[in-house]
This record gives structure tokens, sequence and C-alpha cells, in this order.
């Protein structure tokens, strides 16, 4: 090992120089932390700061181990690296909930999240101080490690030189003067920030510098270094991670467990990163700039503890190797400046534990301690000193512990030890921040086995390693039962010890957890504490009620002034600002009047109380003082506002719900109601004694009545009464027995006219099912009976038809054979008189075979032979074939044109059919030798117009209504099927017939053609 | 994927990259430009690592 270079006094004088410089840069901190925020640079403070996770563990420990142990080491900053990916959702979460409850440390986590046991914060700060001290210790013992190795022991200190008391006397003063200051910890504690944030800069780069040193001025570099350790056996197995002397992966693997929990946990690391955060985004840059400065402080690690080796240097003190090598190449100043580096390593870390873990003993366990002693004891001062005393007094622990305890251990073991220790609060608090089953047994349960088998695992070894117990035990085991060795438990083949603690402990630590938790059900309480933390969570239905707390017996009201007053000696006239607003927001709600919302204000007093003290004395202390106060228990309190505020809630959607559904309601009766003043048919709404209720306008038009013309009266006044009498009792009876009734009835009009109407009634009944009365529905039959009838007429016209279409047929061909024998007959007759005689009864055969041929057209099926044809021509035609009887009749008649040729693609024959016919009834009807007839032939649109009028007497209305009906005439021959056949034959052409006529001045017949009604070729349809 | 799902996912890839047995296939005798294979392999991881998260906390909405 090297000789000294140094003198003690002169690095003593060098450390008090080094501090007064830190105890200023944290004096500046302290008066410019509000500069520096607004300037932006409070982010790399805090950044900076956390990075007081490297201490001189990292700066000494680590080439110790990596010289002992290969690379496993790593995993201690690559867990924390990968981990960090989760930060802005884990820790930001944690920050929230730290912030809105002023937690300020992980027992005043675990007291809030599983406040069911009172005694889980002080338990949890106990064993945090248990675990923390050896740590505490550890930076002492670097410091007079390194000190010894610069300076040498053989001067024969006096006591007060010691380095380590030296350094215990300026870091408490430190604590006190920075961390201290208030007893409000949630405040931005900037000198203490600051101050901690420059020496981790100090020792990154120095460690930077020394690194680089060895690799470029000592060796040719870093594949210089390794190139010579990979040619020694040994060296390989130190180069890799697997075949590592320290238990390859177990060991690497432990390591990132602890450390992907304790970067949070450590109380030094919730302090800064939690409770000293200043802003959530700060968390963003901290992301990358922390694994940032993981990765630059460990890139010489290896390298450094490789070349000390290959410098011969011993391994087991590969601890002081970055301090031995630049002392060995004689760089005094690199030594002293590397000195120097791991001295900053290590004083941050003191301060910061110091500070955290004082204030945590203060909260947890002599303020609570104090209150409870001293009921009513108000004194600011004294609470102050007490938090102070407690940070002096976790700083002598550390050096009493590097005094008497670790002096045979190396750095890297008293490290693990405290490591393991502080993971084993992380199943409780991570569990506790995201499980909503985590209950206070669970969490005690978790951390009580977890620390024994931390404790049974770990220390017990390390006691036996300083000499405190017999090795026996880890050899063979407790009364020699090897399987129980500590360090090989249950022989799972974990050869690392620190691999067998870590898996040991976190296993049963999480087993106690779950199982405590699963095992007891959750109080109310402990689902309203995770609703706190989480209040996205919703409330528990397993939840047991609890019991009425007690602790209201004996309590009384304090007005807002006690309160303010009370809480200002405990909090000092830090919090005088918050109290102020809180008061003052309920005077100004009570100002206004709003004495519900005074009421659910003043009971939320107590949660706001809580957490403004919290803040100074902790949340134990906070809750005594509270319950002293206040009528209710927090608890209690808590509940009352939470079911005060889920009912107003529920009342709100109660509310908005009816209104909602009355929305609904009187929308689906506007609908109803326009769906029954819609219907055509008349509704009628009656109570049990036959009055009528309500009606539909379809009901006024069909009854021809108003709407109180009807309503009120019974129902008799639309029926017939004395008819109907009987039916309506029988509707009734029915109506009411079998819930409907339908069937005709004879209504009755206010004009008195009556009609028939269908009548469907059915009852009306109630959401309970009570009888309401009736509703009838009237349907007005008179169209329906009216077309009743025309189809009864016509069935009995079709029959007739029918039949005489078969007689017509029988008659036709007698008819035949008489034509022709008279034809004979007056072939053979010689007198005149005679053949007169024949001719007359061939004249009456002629006229019945015209009767039966119209029968049989009428009757027939038609098939039209369509050609083009000229309407004109066929009206003169058939005006020739008339010739004789128009003028045996002296009858003119007249066929012109405006205009033509008129073709039409028509049935000619058919045609000239319709035209005879309508031509020979005006004959007919015009007067004998002054009758005139004009056959006029016109074209338009697509359509020929043939226009047929005569001078005769003219029909009145009723003949004329019915001269398209089959067997209807005036004349004394015929049978009345001229015009109906003229219509069918018309209308088979796809063209229309109508009839005017005027009595007295005769009639107009119009037959209406389309010119091409099968398209244009024609075709027979 | 969000930026919140990104750094979950990401969360899982490098702890598996760090973990056995990935690191197991780095953690051979011999070196890679001089550099034992197993400690090139757990810097380099980790630079990437060191770069992913300066690029995810951009990413990562307030």
């Amino acid at each position: 090992m090297p000789s000294p270079l140094f003198s003690g006094t002169a690095v003593l004088a060098l450390i008090s120089a080094y501090l007064l410089l830190l105890f200023g840069v944290g004096y500046l901190g302290e008066r410019k932390f509000h500069a520096i925020r607004a300037r932006g640079l409070d982010r790399y403070i805090y950044v900076f700061a956390a990075c007081v996770y490297c201490t001189s563990w990292t700066f000494y420990g680590c080439i110790g181990n990596a010289a002992e142990f290969g690379g496993s080491f790593l995993g201690l900053f690559i867990g924390p690296s990968v981990f960090a990916l989760c930060w802005w959702f884990f820790l930001r979460k944690m920050v929230r909930v730290c912030h809105a409850h002023n937690i300020t440390s992980v027992p005043d986590f675990l007291s809030v999240r599983y406040g069911g046991h009172a005694w889980i914060g002080p338990l949890a700060t106990l064993l945090l101080v248990v675990g923390s001290v050896p740590y505490i210790s550890l930076q002492l013992r670097a410091v007079s490690i390194s000190f010894d190795l610069i300076a040498g022991t053989a001067g024969g200190r006096a006591g007060f030189a010691e380095p380590m008391l030296l350094v215990f006397l300026f870091l408490g003063a430190f604590a006190l003067f920075f961390g201290g200051r208030y007893l409000d910890f949630t405040k931005p504690q900037g000198g203490l920030l600051t101050a901690v944030a420059l020496e981790s800069v100090v020792k990154l780069v120095i460690f930077i510098a020394a690194g680089l040193f060895v690799c470029y001025g000592i060796f040719d570099g870093m594949g210089d270094i390794y190139g010579r350790i990979l040619s020694h056996p040994e060296g390989q197995k130190l180069a890799t991670v697997r075949d590592a002397p320290g238990g390859g992966y177990s060991r690497y693997l432990a390591y990132m467990a602890i450390a992907t929990i304790d970067v949070v946990l450590l109380p030094r690391q919730f302090h800064i990163l939690v409770v000293q955060n200043g802003d959530e985004k700060h968390i963003k840059t901290a992301m990358w700039m922390f694994p940032l400065y993981l990765l630059a402080i460990n890139l010489f690690v290896i390298p450094i503890a490789f070349g000390g080796i290959l410098l011969g240097l011993p391994a087991s003190a590969g601890d002081k190797y970055i301090l031995s090598i630049p002392m060995l190449a004689g760089r005094k100043a690199l030594s002293l400046a590397v000195f120097l580096g791991g001295f900053s390593a290590a004083t941050a870390m003191v301060m910061v534990s110091s500070v955290a873990l004082g204030k945590m003993v203060a909260n947890n366990l002599v303020i609570p301690a104090i209150l409870r002693m001293r009921k009513g004891f108000h004194a600011y001062a004294y609470l102050l000193a007490a938090a102070r005393g407690s940070m002096l007094v976790v700083l002598m622990l550390g050096y009493l512990y590097a005094i008497l305890m670790s002096r045979n251990m190396v750095l890297m073991e008293i490290g693990v030890i405290s490591f393991v220790a502080v993971a084993q609060f992380g199943p409780a608090v991570f569990g506790g921040l995201y499980w909503k089953r985590a209950g206070t047994r669970g969490a005690l349960l978790g951390i009580c086995m977890g620390f024994a088998a931390w404790f049974y695992t770990l220390v017990l070894p390390a006691m036996v390693k300083a000499g405190f117990v017999g090795g026996a035990i880890l050899a063979d085991g407790p009364f020699g039962i090897v399987a129980l060795a500590p360090t090989r438990l249950l022989g799972l083949g974990i050869a690392d010890p620190v691999g067998n603690a870590v898996f040991w402990s976190l296993f049963l630590n999480c087993l106690g957890f779950v199982a405590g938790s699963y095992l007891s059900a959750p109080t109310r309480e402990e689902a309203h504490r995770f609703e706190r933390i989480d209040p996205a969570a919703a409330s528990h239905p397993s939840i047991a009620a609890a019991p009425p707390s007690a602790s209201a017996v004996g309590a009384h009201y304090l007005s807002l002034e006690d309160v303010e007053e009370v809480v200002t000696r405990y909090a000092g006239h830090e919090k005088d600002r918050e109290i102020g607003e809180v008061v003052r927001e309920i005077r100004d709600v009570k100002k206004r009047g709003e004495t519900r919302e005074a009421v659910i204000r003043q009971m939320d007093l107590p949660q706001r109380l809580e957490r403004i003290l919290t803040g100074s004395i902790g949340v134990i202390a906070a809750r005594n003082v509270l319950r002293d106060m206040l009528p209710l228990s927090l608890a209690d309190a808590r509940t009352l506002v939470e079911s005060y505020r889920e009912m107003e809630k529920d009342l709100a959607t109660t509310r908005e719900e009816v209104e909602h559904k009355e929305g609904e309601i009187r929308a689906r009766e506007r609908f109803l109601a326009s769906v029954v003043r819609s219907i055509d048919d008349g509704i009628v709404s009656l109570d049990f004694d036959g009055r009528i209720i309500n009606v539909n306008e379809g009901a006024c038009r069909l009854f021809q009545r108003t709407e109180p013309e009807m309503i009120g009266h019974d129902f008799n006044l639309l029926i017939r009464d004395t008819e109907y009498r009987e039916k309506r009792r029988i509707i009734a009876r029915s109506t009411y027995r079998t819930g409907f009734w339908r069937g005709e009835v004879e209504i009755v009009r206010k004009d008195g006219t009556s009609a028939d109407a269908l009548l469907s009634t059915a009852k009306i009944i109630d959401e309970r099912g009570k009888p309401m009365g009736f509703v009838s529905s009237f349907k007005d039959l008179t169209e329906i009976k009216a077309l009743q009838n025309r189809m009864s007429q016509s069935e009995k016209l079709a029959t007739l038809g029918q039949m005489a279409a078969g007689v017509a047929h029988e008659i036709r061909n007698p008819l035949g054979s008489i034509k022709m024998s008279l034809r004979l007959l007056r072939d053979e007759m010689r007198g005149e008189e005679e053949a007169g005689v024949v001719e007359h009864i061939r004249d009456a055969v002629g006229s019945m075979e015209v009767i039966v041929n119209e029968l049989l057209d009428y009757t027939r099926e038609i098939t039209l032979q369509v050609d083009e044809y000229d309407v004109q021509g066929i009206a003169k035609s058939a005006v020739f074939g008339l010739e004789e009887d128009w003028k045996r009749r002296g009858v003119e008649v007249e066929v012109s044109a405006d205009g033509g040729p008129f073709a039409a693609t028509v049935d000619g024959v058919r045609i000239k059919q319709v035209i005879t016919n309508v031509v020979k009834n005006a004959v007919e009807a015009a007067p004998s030798g002054e009758g005139r007839v004009s056959i006029r032939v016109s074209g338009k649109d697509g359509f020929v117009r043939l226009a047929v009028e005569d001078n005769g007497p003219g029909m009145p209305p009723g003949e004329l209504a019915k001269v398209f009906q089959p067997f209807y005439t005036t004349k004394a021959q015929g049978v009345g099927l001229g015009m109906p056949i003229v219509k069918r034959l018309v209308e088979l052409h796809g063209g229309e017939v109508r009839v005017a006529s005027e009595e007295g001045k005769g009639t107009l017949v119009t037959v209406k053609l389309p010119r091409f009604p099968f398209g244009a070729g024609g075709r027979n349809p | 994927m969000n930026g919140e799902g990104l750094a979950k996912a990401l969360c899982f890839i490098f702890l598996c990259v760090f973990c056995w047995p990935f690191i197991g296939a780095a953690d051979r005798a011999g070196s890679v430009m001089g550099i034992p294979s197993v400690i090139l392999y757990l810097f380099l991881g980790w630079a990437v690592l060191v770069a992913v998260l300066a690029f995810i906390s951009r990413k990562l909405e307030d």
C-alpha cells in the first residue's frame, strides 16, 4: 500500500475548508433558491441532488466489490436505470400522494395508508433507523479509511482531530442549520439541495478524472487493462458475471431487485425525489439524467478495480484503489482531489440521511411521545428542538456504529445490509399505492417477516464475522440443522449470501403481505385510506363497518379562532398562511349565509388540519393533536364528510334522473296524444259508470259533435238507446269480465241520423292492475257497407249476365235456322201480303239476333285485332252502314274532321261497332224529320277524339248515371247493352268514353282513343 | 401506443435485456474490441437505455 502523502493537519485543514465552502454554498442556495427556481435551474439541482444515491459506497465500495467479485455490482445501478422508465407514472403518483398529505417519509406514508395501527409508523421508523445507521457509519468509515490512507495514522491523532468526529460535528451543524431550519419538512430546502447537488458534481468529475488517469496515465487505455486482466485465469472470472466469485447472476439480480426498490425508498432518496420535488416535470428530466449520471460514474469502476489488481494491490483492499493508485504514482494533487471526491460523496449522504432520518424519528417517535406525555403541550420551539435533536441522535448513532461495529467489515457489506433492510418496505409501499386490498395486517406481517429474514440471513452472518456470534451457526446451522444455515437457507442452491438474503427476505415479505391482506377483511377506514391515496378507486363492497369511535367522549368544540391559535402553536408561523386560508374560507362561506356548505367545510376541517400539521409534526402527532381538539375523530369526520358528499351526489343524480324520466313521460304522453288525435276512428274513453271522459277528433267527426257536447254525458248518447240498451249492458259486462268486446253497433249523430259502426272496447288498467274504465274505438262502416252492397249487386249482375249469355248462345242457332227458313218461304210466296208478313217476321228475328249478339259480345272474352286505321274513315263507314235507318227516320247525319287524316292503331271492326252503337243511339234519340247528328273527329296530344252530338231530348241526371249500366234501357226495343259494350271496347283500347247530356238540348258522347295504345307497331293485347 | 404504454413496454424489454437468460448469451469468455463481452453488452445496453429514456421523457404527456 502507498505511503501517506500529506500530514493529518493539512488534510484536516483541507476538509475544514471544503466543509466551509459547502456551508457557504448551502447558505447561498438557501437564500437564492427562488432565483434559481425562477431560472428553471432547480430541475438540475433536483436531479444532481438525487444523485446522492452514489455515496462513498459507490466511490470506494463498488471498486472493492469489482476487484473481488467482478461486475455483479452493476445491478445496483442498472436496476434503477431500467426502473426509471416507470418513474413518470410511479414516482409522479408517489409525489402527488405525498404532497397531497404532506407526507415526509416512508413511515409517514405507511401511517397514512395503513393507519389502522398507530404503531406502524414508529415500527417502520425503528426498522429504517436500524437499517440505515450502518449506512451512515459506512460513510464515516469511508472518510476515516481514506483519511488514514492519505494522511496516515502514525501521527497519533488527538480525539478532536479524528476525521470522523470532525465530519460528525460539522455535518451535525449543517443538518441543523439547513435541514432543521423549519419544523415543516415540506418546504423547499434550497440550501441542502444545492450543497448536495454540488457534491454530486464534484464526486462525478473527480471520479472520471481518476478513472482517466488510471486508464491513460498508468495504463494504455481500457483495452490495455482488459487485455491484461483477461490474460489471467482469475482475471477472466472477474470479467464475467456468470463465473464471478461473488455468486454470479444471483448477486447481480439481487442487487438489481433491491436497488430498484431503494432508489426511491432509501430515506435520503425519498426525501430528495419525493418530498423535495418542486415540480412534477422535474421527474421527466430525472428520468434520463439520473441514469446517465449512474452510467458515467460507473464507467471507470471496473477499469480502476482491474488496474489496482494489475498493479499488485491486494483485492481485499479494493475499496482504496481509487486513492491508492494516484498515491502510488506520486500524484499528490490528484490524490487529494480523489480524497475530496470520496469525502464529498460521504458527506452528502450523511447530510441528507441524517436530516431525513432525524425528522422521521422526530415525527414518529419523539414528538408523539412528548405530546402523549404532556397533553396540551403547545410549544413550537420545543418541537423544533426535538426534531433537531433527533437528527443529531441519528448522526450520533452512525458515528458510534462506525467506531464500535464496522471495523471488521468492508464497505460493501455494510451497504448491502442497509440496502436489503430498506428494500423490506417495498411490498408495503408499492402494494399500498396500487393494491386496494392491501391491509394494515398484511403490511405489518410482511415487514416483520421480511426483517426477520433479513436479520437471520444477513445481519447474523455479519455478526459472526464481527466476532459477536460463533461461526458454527453458519457452517452447521442452528441446532446442527444444516438446512437452516443462514447463508444457505433450505439449500435452494443460491450460492451467494446476498442473493440468498434478498430472495428469502423479499419472498417472505411478499408472502406475509399478501397473506395478511387476504386473511383479514379490510375495514372501512382502510378502504377510505386507499381512496385517499387513489381517489379513482371505488368503495369495496365487502368492507366491514368500522366500530364507532370513542374519541368523541369528553371532547369539546373549538371556535375557529381557537383552532387557528392551537395549530399555529404546533406548526409555528410557518403555517400562518395555510391555516389562515382555511379559516378565512370557512368564514367567507358563513358570511355568505351558505350554512350547509359551512357545515361541510367545518366537518372537513380535521382532514385539512391533519394535512397542514403532518408536514410539521408528522402524521401520528397531528392525529393526536386533532383528536384532542375536535369533537369527532378524524375517521368519523372524514366518513361524515364523504357520506354527506355522496348523499348530495346521489340526490343530485336522483333529481336529474327524475327530471329526465319526467321529460321522457311528457314526451311519450305528447306522442300518444298525437297518435290518438291522428287516428281516423273515433276514440272515446269512459269511466265505470259509462260517462264519457275523453274523446278524440275522429269521434267528433263521426258523431258530428264537439268535445264539450260529449264529455260528461252517458255513453247512450252515442249509440241508439232504445234498440241497443240491452247490447250496451252486454258490452260493459263482457268488457269488464274479459277485458275486451268487439262488434257492430248503430251510432247516433247529432242530427239524429244513424250509421253502422264497428265498436272495439277494452278495459283500462292502472300500474297496479286495478281497472280504471273503458276505452272504445268506433270505426265508421258506412263506406264499407256501401261497398259491400255494390259488390253484391255486381255479383248478381255477373250471374245474370252469364245466364243471359248461355241463353243467347242457345237461341242464336235456332234463330239462324228460322231466318234461313223465312228466306226460303219468302222466295216461294207469291202474294204481296204473305210476303210482307214473312218480311216482318224476318225483321223481328233480325232484332232478336242483334240482341243475342250483343249479349254474347258483352259476356265473352274479346280479342282485339289491331292495325292502323283512319278513324274518320271508320266513322264514315259506320254512318254509311246506318244510312237506311237515319234516312228512314228523317235525321240528318254529318261527319266532319278538324284536319286529318287521324290514323290510330285500333281494331277497326270493334271501333266501327263502337261508332255504330253511339251513332245509332243518337239517331234514335234525335227527333224524326228534323233530327241532326253531327260526328266530329279531331286529334290532339296522341289521342283521337270522336264527338257524337244529337239534338234529341237529352237525359235526366238519374238516367245519365245509369247509361253504362248493363241491361238498363229506356227504349222499347233493346236489352241495354249498347253503351256498356261501347265502354268495354273503348277501355280495351286504353281510351275513355264520356256522356254529357242536358234535358231539352241533346246529348254529347265523346270517345277518346289513344293513337298508339300498343306501341308504334301495334300489337294484339 | 401512447407514451405511458410505450414506457411500460420498454421497461419490460430492458428488464429482459439486462436479466438472465439474455445476459447469459453475452456473458462468454473473450472480448470484443478488447473489452470483455459481458461488460461491453451491459454498458452498451445501458447507453441505449439512457437514449431511450431521453426520447421517451419528451414523449410523455403531462
